[in-house]
């Protein structure tokens, strides 16, 4: 099972990356989110049914993974890695960022003052483009709620980056 | 912005370029991403087979941080038994499996960050978390074949925890018996004047090896149910699931003690 497991790492490890460091302010609570995920992805692999996508197996355990994660530490004291420097190295991963720096920056302040459930449903419609019903199944709402919470995250970050009328 | 500009972004912020975050492997060159900036910590592990006949296994990690007095210094892990002891040594030709491998041991450790690592047939966990001061925290978790233990000794009191950084409270080996809490658990339930609690080993005098237990606490008619808190001079009887290695859940009641901010779990039935 392990080479097998290992396998599903080396396939769909980069997703769960770009994933991680989407849902996440900063790469190293990316990188824990990471790191739990595949932990329990590992611990869980018997109870999944191989008859579903992986990826969309993982990402709801990623997903739910940020979730507890964010509980624990709305309750507990935590090392604070966002510093300027940080969320510098953090931004340069993404694509065309020194064409549209101040851009990018306001774009990843505004997504950081997104609450969980609209980050979660933005970043996955982005990341994936998945259809509303299989956000609807990765995150495990319903149809509606997906719809509302898109609708209602967009809106917000529409005020936050000035949209053009 | 325009909504057209906007999709392009978002779409590129998500669908980032990056380096995954690998796994460690003895067999190849590991790259991990970038880490931390206020602290920085980067554990090395290496596996060091000992004499082949003996049961000792051992390895090092040595941890480097910019603002821990433990930079460079090499903490031994001798595993003996299925369990692993961690000391602390500023040399690496110390013998130290005398002084470690004991029921009662006194060690430190040093946090670091958490990262996954794969060595031959194992997966191993090491998390550890950056502490400022004289005291710093590490464990390590086999999820294959062996049982997971943790030690956890000499933690600070809570007032000497500076408000930036995150806390495991300890564990302590009592009498033998190892306590384990799971920190997706007991963060939300224990007040011992920490944030959370993280698992180890129950019963280690008991054939059954666990990977990890979740506990419930279970009211007078014996349903479960999750309080906020367990204060420190509860006594409760608790739920508790257990899941073995070949992945069978069974549910467990189980009696928790605190002894000095040792939180003691006995499975009874």
């Amino acid at each position: 099972m392990k080479k097998e497991f290992e396998n599903l790492v080396a396939e769909h490890g980069l997703s769960l990356t770009k994933l991680c460091l989407s849902l996440c302010n900063n790469s190293i609570d990316a990188q824990d989110l990471y790191q739990s995920t595949w932990e329990k992805a590992f611990k869980k692999y018997r109870l999944y049914d191989k008859e579903r996508p992986f990826e969309k197996w993982l990402f709801t355990l990623c997903i739910n993974t940020y979730r507890d994660s964010l509980k624990r530490f709305c309750k507990r004291r935590i090392l604070n890695f966002s510093t300027s420097e940080e969320q510098e190295r953090f931004l340069a991963s993404i694509p065309f960022y020194e064409d549209d720096k101040d851009d990018y920056i306001a774009l990843h302040s505004a997504l950081k003052n997104l609450n969980r459930e609209h980050r979660e449903v933005i970043v996955l419609y982005y990341f994936k483009d998945y259809s509303i019903d299989e956000l609807s199944e990765i995150l495990t709402i319903p149809e509606g709620t997906v719809k509302s919470r898109l609708y209602n995250a967009r809106e917000q970050l529409k005020k936050e980056l000035n949209f053009d009328e | 912005m325009n909504e057209n500009k906007f999709d392009k972004m978002m779409k590129s912020y998500c669908d980032r370029e990056t380096v995954a975050f690998c796994f460690k492997d003895n067999k190849n060159t590991v790259r991990f991403t970038s880490v931390i900036a206020a602290i920085l910590v980067l554990a090395v592990i290496t596996a060091i087979m000992i004499i082949p006949n003996n049961t000792q296994n051992s390895f090092s990690l040595t941890v480097a941080a910019a603002e821990s007095e433990y930079v460079g210094v090499t903490h031994h892990v001798v595993v003996k038994d299925d369990m692993y002891y961690v000391s602390a040594s500023e040399s690496e030709s110390d013998d130290i499996s005398n002084d470690i491998v004991g029921e009662n041991s006194e060690v430190e450790y040093l946090y670091t960050r958490s990262f996954l690592k794969v060595i031959g047939e194992n997966i191993e966990k090491v998390r550890a978390y950056s502490e400022k001061g004289n005291l710093a925290i590490a464990y390590f978790a086999k999820y294959y074949n062996v049982t997971d233990k943790y030690h956890y000794e000499n933690f600070p009191p809570a007032d000497d925890v500076p408000d930036s950084l995150l806390v495991i409270p300890y564990v302590k080996n009592v009498k033998g018996k190892f306590v384990e809490a799971s920190i997706e658990t007991w963060e939300e339930r224990c007040e011992l004047g920490y944030s959370c609690v993280d698992i180890v080993d129950i019963n280690r005098n008991s054939d059954e090896k666990f990977i990890s237990i979740s506990c419930y606490p279970i009211d007078e008619n014996g349903k479960a149910i999750m309080p906020e808190y367990f204060s420190s001079d509860c006594n409760d009887k608790v739920t508790v699931e257990v899941t073995y290695l070949n992945g069978e859940v069974q549910k467990k009641y189980a009696n928790i003690t605190f002894e000095e901010n040792n939180m003691i779990v006995d499975i009874i039935s």
